[in-house]
């Protein structure tokens, strides 16, 4: 047999910290360690084990083997010490690692992918696991329906079958019957022969007779003894006559005499030199992570002073580029121009848009220039414009050919187009007018019509209007027609509205587009377009525009 | 930095790993449950319902905000959060529920909460399908800005990480922490863009919000949704969040590569 060490202990303790407030976890945290009663667990245990062995592991309850097999698998760190392991350990404990809401067969591909197999490779053995775990149909079943002894069994047959190089056997094979024990016994000499490492921990003298050449006897987390198997458990025998001989007071006292041997503690100081270069090591390397950090942590206070500069990232351009923001604005030019602005892009917040909108405030001035000092032209209610682009909080937008600007506050952009509805104009005619309800039909019908021939046909003219922006009306009492500049009828105005006979919550659920203040409420119906005025008391009705 | 990248590494090593073992946690959640996989739908189903009912009908009297119907406003962010919340609750806290399976191994550790963020992402991507059939339904295409959408869920998988990776090593150690984020997330559904229009508030306050990297992440995916904004317009804001989601991966890797070795210690 080839000496090579497989497994090298040097001085290695594990301490555990006593009745720690949660408090005083949190303080040691940061480094600021109080001097809290503590426990060693495994106290300056060194050994050497070669490849090829099988060691077993014994003592009394609660002296420490499980910590040494966790620290084995390198599940726990060890507080102080050097622990050399030359290739994959694997730890078996009763139902390690197992799913208990998946089948068996899904925790045996879990564990393998866990384990970093291939998939190939799991392919390949998980028949070879299912024979050997032998649960029969059990397989499919939730691994929560399973007896202690088939989870035991499971769990050794995956860990048995992951090609470790070193094993560690906690206990595990104590649930299983004499037959599984038997079939475990055969796997691990198969693994014996081919050279792998076993670790087996157990408390039973006669199966670690049976197995091991070498066995270390650990007694209140201290390596005793580590030598020949036969030698080792010749003394453990003995220890354990002695003790079992002695009274209970003297049990107590034996115990209690190396309880406290565990508990002070204080003597061992395990810092040798070369943990000293490490911190020198180290301290530079803290050096770096602070540079990093605080190269990052600059960084992230600048960008949070840009998110809170006004114009955020407007102005972020112009710090950057120091750009003139008063210059560019006065050369601005009335009605800019795509070219121009897009020389002019720079300072301004400038989106694309180019969908239909609506003005929804009851008249709203265009402007020539963006200072909007500059009157152009005016719009109403519902005046269907076409949105061109946004410059910071204001909509160019281009309605008859003419291009302008408006308050983005006072446009509506529909992402859907808006649709014609159903509308009964019916239910609202008792507040109307009864000189319009008579005959409404006929007043509608002459809709579309030129000047004269309204004149002639329809009796009772009483006058003729204009509007600020210079449009006629010819008036027939409480009904009026609004001419276009060809002295067609474009629309009919009926005044005088009895709004307590209006259901006004319909209204508004059935409306379009309402004004913010929801007294000017358009609907687009099926046959006309309607805009109800509450602040005039009147209803304007004309054609659907195309 | 260096750890940065090591973890990092470690993510791409092993995807394969992550993956199938995601797919594992969709099946282990869910095999007890008589209706199955279906509560994934069934659950945010049910609270979109009552979100709707109260904050479309009730509050807001079934309004549009900006002419998009309140439906589809809410699915854009509501959506997303279904992901977020429980992805960075349930991945925080994924290292002290699962260190102790995994630990009796060799393990990457790290890759614990990208197992919890890509078995969430499963069912995020069938939402998002859904979601896109109910955006198209309504007459409403995104178009060309639906190009940005893998712009945003690399930004929702790095921040999502950066997150989990930091706050995993926090809720193992301080496990009150578990529960301080627990109520932090409850907030922050009304703290964020989800149910209601922010734009309206003083600009202040949108602006403190704002400092959020979630709200980029809710906004930025609304935008693409509704095509109302490329992810390059506002760049002061993007960087912001990259600096921000740097900045935590940078702490996160570098306390979870301090602490990774006794994290069984905490249990």
């Amino acid at each position: 047999m080839c000496a090579r060490p497989k497994v090298t202990f040097n001085n290695v303790s594990k301490k555990y910290t006593l009745q720690q407030k949660k408090f005083d976890k949190i303080l040691e945290l940061f480094g600021i360690k109080k001097n809290s009663k503590s426990f060693y667990a495994l106290k300056n245990i060194s050994f050497t084990v070669n490849e090829g062995e099988t060691i077993g592991v014994i003592g009394i309850n609660g002296s420490g083997k499980s910590t040494l097999s966790n620290i084995l698998a390198q599940v726990v760190p060890p507080t102080s010490g050097e622990i050399e392991i030359n290739g994959e350990t694997s730890l078996i404990a009763i139902a390690v690692g197992l799913n208990n809401n998946l089948t068996g067969l899904e925790n045996i591909e879990l564990k393998c992918l866990m384990h970093g197999i291939k998939k190939e490779e799991i392919k390949r053995i998980t028949p070879l696991i299912i024979e050997f775990a032998d649960l029969g149909d059990f397989i499919n079943q939730p691994v929560k329906t399973y007896s202690s002894g088939m989870k035991s069994r499971l769990g050794f047959a995956i860990s048995a079958h992951t090609n470790p190089d070193i094993m560690v056997i906690d206990e595990a094979l104590s649930v299983g019957d004499q037959t599984f024990y038997q079939k475990c016994l055969d796997k691990m000499n198969e693994f014996k022969k081919e050279g792998k490492t076993i670790f087996y921990v157990s408390h039973s003298v006669s199966q670690i007779r049976s197995f091991c050449d070498k066995t270390m006897w650990i007694h209140y987390g201290e390596l005793k003894k580590f030598g020949n198997t036969k030698e080792v458990l010749n003394e453990y025998s003995n220890f354990i006559k002695y003790f079992n001989e002695l009274s209970e007071e003297e049990k107590a006292a034996y115990k209690k005499e190396k309880m406290s041997e565990r508990q002070i503690g204080k003597d061992l100081k395990i810092q040798s030199r070369r943990a000293q270069g490490k911190k020198v090591k180290k301290n530079k390397l803290n050096k770096k992570f602070m540079l990093e950090l605080l190269v990052l942590l600059t960084f992230f206070f600048i960008s949070t002073f840009l998110m809170f500069l006004d114009g955020g990232h407007a102005k972020g351009i112009q710090l950057l580029k120091k750009f003139d923001i008063s210059k560019a604005e006065s050369e601005m030019i009335n009605v800019p121009e795509k070219r121009e602005l897009s020389n002019k892009e720079k300072s301004f917040k400038v989106e694309e848009i180019n969908r239909a909108g609506y003005i929804i405030s009851e008249k709203e001035s265009v402007f020539k220039s963006l200072d909007l000092d500059n009157p152009f032209f005016k719009l109403n209610f519902a005046d269907k414009i076409y949105v061109n682009r946004k410059i910071n909080d204001l909509y160019e937008i281009t309605s008859d050919n003419k291009t302008g600007f408006v308050k983005q506050e006072n446009v509506s952009i529909p992402v859907i187009p808006y649709e014609q509805q159903d509308f009964d104009l019916t239910r609202y005619l008792e507040a109307l007018p009864e000189s319009f309800v008579t005959s409404y039909h006929y007043y509608l019908a002459f809709l579309n019509s030129e000047e004269e021939e309204i004149e002639d046909k329809i009796r009772g003219k009483t006058g003729e209007e204009f509007d600020e922006n210079g449009n006629k009306y010819i008036v027939f009492g409480k009904v009026k027609y609004k001419l276009n500049s060809d002295l067609l009828s474009v629309g009919i105005v009926v005044n005088d509205l009895d709004l307590q006979k209006i259901n006004l919550d319909r209204l508004i659920e059935n409306a379009t587009l309402t004004s913010k203040d929801k007294k000017i409420i358009y609907i687009l119906a099926n046959d006309y377009e309607y805009i109800f005025n509450l602040n005039f008391n009147t209803l304007t009705i004309s054609e659907v525009k195309k | 930095m260096k750890a940065v990248f090591e973890i990092l590494k470690e993510q791409i090593f092993n995807y394969h790993l992550i993956f199938r073992l995601a797919k594992y946690d969709i099946k282990s959640k869910y095999q007890t449950h008589y209706l199955g996989g279906a509560w994934q739908f069934l659950n945010p189903a049910l609270q979109i319902l009552i979100y709707w009912f109260v904050f479309g009908i009730g509050i807001r009297q079934g309004n549009p905000i900006d002419g998009v119907p309140y439906l589809i406003w809410m699915l854009a962010g509501l959506i997303p959060w279904f992901f977020i919340s429980p992805s960075i609750i349930q991945g925080s806290n994924s290292v002290y529920t699962k260190v102790s399976m995994v630990a009796k191994m060799k393990f990457p550790v790290s890759v614990l909460p990208s197992i919890t963020i890509i078995s969430n992402a499963f069912n995020f991507a069938f939402m998002i399908v859904i979601l896109l059939l109910i955006i198209f339904l309504y007459g409403i295409n995104p178009g060309i800005y639906l190009l940005q959408l893998p712009y945003y869920f690399l930004c929702l998988m790095f921040f999502l990480y950066a997150v989990t990776l930091l706050f995993s090593t926090i809720s193992t150690v301080f496990r009150d922490f578990q529960l301080i984020l627990q109520s932090l997330m409850r907030m922050m559904l009304y703290l964020l863009p989800i149910l209601w229009d922010m734009e309206k508030l003083p600009e202040i306050f949108v602006k403190i919000l704002k400092l959020n990297p979630l709200y980029y992440l809710i906004d930025g995916l609304r935008n693409t949704f509704l095509a109302k904004e490329w992810f390059f317009d506002d760049w002061i804001y993007m960087s912001y969040f990259w600096i921000t989601t740097l900045l935590l991966i940078y702490i996160g890797s570098l306390l979870h590569i301090r602490f990774r070795k006794q994290f069984v210690d905490y249990l």
